[in-house]
């Protein structure tokens, strides 16, 4: 039990009344003392006593995308005896946003009642976990206060929710042997022409090129189409902060999180197999895999991403090397640090295609700084090293997708893939 | 308008009138020039916390009475000054806290608890000071210093008694 600011000034105008009676050698200042005394008193007589309150957390929906909202319900029931005055507070955490009814209430509960606290909220991608809630009993009065905090446990997942994408195709250089979308530069069953050979017993008489065989007497050849197979993607999303503007990196950092799951859903839908590497301090991975399942499993792993301090990303080595199959294609989303540079050499050394998905944090932060000359050189400074950079990175044979965020990816994507465009950066520097 | 609403206005009516007529009946009608000054100011603070308003009124209150006391002011106008000031500033934060957060169910059980709680604080602390008020002492000034230091020293380990054996 402790004493509040309510019953610091009542001790105060208490004290300066017994006090300025002592110097004017005045009991009658005694007499209005005594008002504030009598009233302080009966405030210590009703404090609770007995206190013990149980609670217990219900979320309606434990996973939800960001823009749904989702009711919290909170149980408290009072195992102790009647307390007059109580005052009950859910914790929110940065990012929430209180669409119905109230985290915080103001109520009174005999022994042995319940009460509820419920709320609904939508609340930006993360993972929320709840520990307990607080509450503060007092007398009638409000004098004198207890504070504690009551267990009361529950997590909520809010999954990043991208916009859907028309199916993108990255080509990479091997596929997995089951029949997908993506051309495996083999012959075998698909739809785009792919050669001509002689016929063997058991091929299908309509893929007979009859034209080719009209000019080679006595052979008969076949058509032969591409295979289309599935491929292996892996995502790698650079959680390390890498400049020093925290508002700008967690701004991007948001976008790399939504453009990571929109090509993972991407990928998926078009039945590839996908894996996920979340890299910072904390290392959040999805092991490959298909389908539906795995779409929540990388979404789960997007959710809980966040911004952590710089880990060198230096080896090689330092890759959990199962999640990435060998020659998988991968997608690097990443504001890139020079620094990292050997470690793509590394990766296209290993025989893996990448892509790397850069959101640019020069036009973002040149957004937000004043319109000055000297902040207009700084910026073009910075470009031109990002884009000498990024060539150093197509000279390795990666590809390098500079993307302002506040333009749409997915044209981007399919103008990179596109053969014209390979080895080239899709921006210049104005 | 809300019972508590009534019960505040009535308190800081009274708190005035009882300090307006004390000083009145001795000839200083300037105390009226205080009370406009002292609205505006609770009126300016109240912005920021309702808390700080209230204290101020009290304080203002508090020191006026204390001063009608030593300027032999009637006693009991002056006590009645104090009562009702305290419950004023008691329901201004009670007002405030019981905002449209809770069900009027909870509300109306809660406003109970606190004016059953406060209704018979006001009026024992009044009555015991209207009570002390007829008897007459005359004590020596030391009594008087061991006097003030025994209260000073039951309400400091009193308090901290009480509290460390509550929760």
């Amino acid at each position: 039990m402790k004493m509040n600011r309510k019953s610091y000034v009542l001790i105060l105008i208490l004290s300066g009344l017994i006090l300025s009676a002592l110097i004017f050698r005045n009991g009658e200042l005694l007499l209005l003392a005594s008002i504030f005394l009598v009233y302080l008193l009966f405030g210590v007589a009703q404090t609770p006593g007995n206190i013990s309150l149980e609670a217990s957390r219900d979320i309606t929906m434990p996973g939800i995308t960001t823009g749904e909202s989702v009711e919290l319900i909170l149980t408290i029931r009072n195992q102790g005896g009647e307390l007059k005055n109580l005052c009950l507070q859910d914790p929110l955490f940065p990012g929430m946003t209180v669409l119905e009814g109230f985290p915080n209430q103001r109520t009174a509960l005999a022994a042995g009642e319940t009460t509820r606290l419920n709320y609904k909220i939508t609340a930006s991608r993360g993972i929320y976990t709840w520990k307990t809630m607080r509450a503060v009993a007092s007398d009638p009065l409000g004098l004198f206060e207890y504070e504690m905090e009551i267990p009361a446990s529950g997590t909520l997942m809010v999954r990043p929710d991208p916009p859907p994408i028309r199916p993108i195709q990255l080509r990479p250089k091997a596929t997995l042997p089951t029949a997908g979308p993506i051309a495996a530069r083999k012959a075998g069953s698909g739809t785009d022409f792919w050669g001509i050979r002689e016929y063997h017993a058991g091929d299908s008489l309509r893929r007979i090129n009859w034209h080719w065989t009209a000019r080679n007497p006595r052979k008969l050849f076949t058509n032969e189409f591409e295979r289309e197979e599935i491929a292996d993607y892996g995502l790698i999303l650079d959680a390390r902060r890498l400049t020093s503007s925290e508002e700008v990196e967690n701004a991007i950092f948001e976008h790399s999180v939504n453009a990571a799951a929109a090509l993972g859903k991407n990928f998926l839908r078009n039945g590839n197999r996908v894996s996920l590497l979340v890299y910072g301090k904390h290392v959040r991975t999805a092991f490959p895999g298909y389908g539906k399942h795995q779409r929540d499993k990388l979404l789960r792993q997007l959710a809980g991403a966040k911004l952590s301090e710089e880990f060198p990303f230096t080896s090689i080595d330092s890759f959990p090397t199962k999640l990435f199959p060998a020659r998988s294609f991968l997608v690097i989303f990443s504001i890139y640090d020079d620094r990292d540079r050997l470690t793509y050499a590394q990766l296209r050394s290993h025989g893996y295609s990448v892509l790397l998905i850069s959101p640019d944090p020069i036009d973002f932060t040149a957004g937000i700084l004043p319109d000055t000359k000297v902040n207009s050189l700084a910026a073009r400074a910075a470009r031109i090293e990002r884009v000498f950079h990024f060539n150093c990175l197509l000279k390795l044979g990666i590809n390098v997708i500079d993307w302002q965020v506040d333009e749409p990816l997915e044209p981007l994507i399919r103008k990179t893939s596109s053969w014209r465009n390979t080895g080239r950066i899709n921006r210049e520097i104005t | 308008m809300k019972p508590q609403n009534i019960l505040l206005y009535t308190c800081l009516s009274v708190s005035t009138a009882s300090l307006g007529a004390g000083y009145l009946l001795a000839g200083n009608w300037k105390i009226f020039f205080v009370f406009p000054v002292l609205i505006t100011i609770c009126l300016i603070v109240k912005r920021y916390d309702v808390f700080w308003s209230a204290s101020i009124y009290l304080a203002v209150y508090v020191l006026l009475a204390a001063n009608g006391i030593l300027a032999e002011l009637p006693l009991p106008l002056m006590l009645v000054t104090g009562t009702t000031a305290m419950a004023g500033w008691e329901l201004m934060q009670s007002i405030q806290r019981l905002d449209k957060k809770s069900l009027q169910r909870t509300q109306n059980l809660l406003e109970k608890n606190h004016q059953k709680a406060l209704g018979p604080a006001a009026a024992s602390g009044l009555a015991l000071a209207q009570v002390s008020s007829f008897l007459s002492f005359e004590l020596p000034f030391i009594v008087f210093i061991i006097l003030a230091v025994m209260i000073f020293a039951g309400l400091h380990y009193g308090l901290r008694q009480i509290l460390q054996d509550r929760p």
